[in-house]
């Protein structure tokens, strides 16, 4: 597999009043092309930080972060959905294309394709204000997706979600992304998530953040995420990873 | 109309007529004096006195005239300089001191040095009334802007969007009914501006005939000249309000 993202001895230390804030200590990590890593590490641990490095909205204190293409496409998925309640569900899907001024007929009937595939097809002229939460959480990827992004960043994306919707939301995301074969970073607090979503865990420590472990997931393909979750080799992991984050109760 | 909205103008109503009607019996039976607090029979002759001789169209368009203008100008200049100013943070950092001054400022203060300045005439009145609107209007839709939704700038960071376009596409948009709400502080100020010049300077408006009436001591033109002044801003401020109601749609 070829190696897209390459990140060496990276380190951020953010400056505030009268200390210096060490958010992440000498990370490396190769991501390979089409491949999903979920990044796990509780919360305040810095993986935030990293995500806004590799999107290149800050800047490192020191290491590199380099892709094997020149001036790839990024997208980060974020907290929020963050639409824009005064254009429509087509708008704000196609926003992305627009900013980047890569909108093109072809590019907007493949949107418009994905929002009928996932649901959305009644609500293409409708303002978000109209959708439920997991619906508008479908709007934002596929506008992550419609600039097909070299390397798409998902920073808790489903964390506003209550329980059920959080499940078949980030079901129907993997299985896109899977489709889509894009590359993937997820950032998430729930093991279970991370477990279900990605090829790859990484486990980070508390501040500052290391690299503590990574674990190559080798669940049986095409399962979804609920079958995933009765695997015995599911719990073990999840017991694992439990203890590496070592979270005192 | 739903049953409740008309009971509330139906007794809307009642409280003008009975406070009318008690002002005239107490001016009839000498309980206050009418020619200090005039009477509603007085104030309506007066009125239809200056419907004839057809002042008072022209004082009403003169008044009109000078808020309109006061308040455009106001609002494009403020709307720039705003733009300009979230645009260079370096720009608005010097400027911040000076606008909280300047906004604490009693702009009467400068009413003798404006017509100094601009001459006793009807640009002296615009003047004052720019200076009552703008600096607020600044205020009001700066804030607006510094405080657009830091995820959604994220967002359009993350599609590498210019800072033109972040400003077009997602500040000015997103701000709209910020823009509209100050836009209705704006008026009223403006308002404010154009009689406080008006009692400076000026040969007609809705501002002169009070001034005028105090100076003859003719009570039933000051208090004519302020119910007008009441009609006409209430008149303004639902013009803005159905503009608001069409145009800002979002939630």
């Amino acid at each position: 597999m070829n190696c897209l993202l390459s990140i060496k001895n990276l380190n951020k230390t953010f400056d505030s009043k009268d200390e210096k804030i060490c958010a992440i200590e000498d990370i490396s990590l190769d991501i390979n092309e089409g491949e999903i890593i979920g990044i796990v590490g509780t919360s305040g641990c810095g993986k935030s930080t990293l995500l806004n490095i590799i999107a290149g909205l800050i800047k490192q204190t020191s290491g590199t972060c380099t892709f094997s293409k020149d001036s790839p496409k990024i997208s980060y998925m974020l907290q929020s959905d963050a639409l824009l309640p005064w254009k429509t569900v087509l708008e704000n899907a196609t926003l992305g294309l627009d900013l980047m001024h890569i909108k093109t007929e072809e590019s907007v009937k493949e949107v418009k394709k994905m929002l009928k595939e996932y649901g959305l097809k009644d609500f293409i002229d409708k303002k978000p204000a109209s959708l439920s939460g997991g619906m508008k959480q479908r709007v934002a990827l596929i506008r992550s997706l419609a600039i097909k992004p070299d390397i798409l960043l998902l920073d808790e994306p489903f964390s506003a979600l209550d329980y059920y919707t959080r499940l078949t939301i980030s079901n129907d995301v993997q299985r896109l992304i899977k489709k889509t074969k894009t590359t993937t970073i997820i950032i998430t607090h729930d093991i279970a998530e991370a477990l279900c979503f990605a090829d790859r865990v990484v486990v980070l420590s508390s501040r500052p953040s290391k690299v503590k472990n990574i674990y190559d997931l080798k669940f049986p393909k095409n399962l979804n995420f609920i079958e995933k979750r009765t695997l015995p080799e599911f719990n073990n992991m999840y017991n694992v990873i439990w203890r590496d984050l070592d979270v005192k109760i | 109309m739903s049953k409740y909205k008309i009971k509330v103008l139906c007794i809307q109503v009642i409280a003008v007529l009975a406070l009318l009607i008690l002002w005239e019996i107490a001016a009839e039976t000498g309980l206050i004096n009418s020619f200090i607090f005039s009477s509603p029979s007085k104030i309506f002759t007066t009125l239809v006195d200056l419907l004839k001789s057809g002042e008072l169209f022209n004082h009403i368009l003169v008044t009109f005239k000078e808020v309109f203008v006061a308040f455009f100008i106001g609002t494009i200049i403020a709307f720039v300089i705003s733009i300009i100013m979230y645009l260079n943070k370096f720009i608005a950092d010097i400027l911040d001191p000076f606008l909280t001054m300047l906004n604490s400022l009693p702009k009467v203060a400068l009413g003798p040095i404006i017509i100094i300045w601009t001459g006793a005439n009807q640009k002296s009145i615009i003047v004052m009334a720019l200076l009552t609107n703008i600096i607020i209007s600044i205020i009001t839709i700066y804030n607006g802007f510094i405080h657009t939704d830091e995820l959604k700038i994220k967002l359009f960071n993350t599609f590498k969007a210019t800072k033109y376009q972040i400003l077009t596409k997602l500040v000015i948009p997103a701000n709209l009914s910020t823009i509209v709400s100050s836009l209705k502080i704006n008026i009223s100020l403006t308002f404010i501006g154009v009689i406080m010049g008006e009692f400076l300077v000026s040969k007609s408006g809705i501002g002169y005939i009070i001034l005028y009436g105090t100076q003859v001591f003719n009570l039933n033109l000051v208090i004519t000249g302020i119910l007008i002044l009441v009609l006409m801003s209430y008149v303004i401020y639902k013009l803005i309000t159905v503009l608001e109601r069409k145009y800002i749609t979002n939630d």
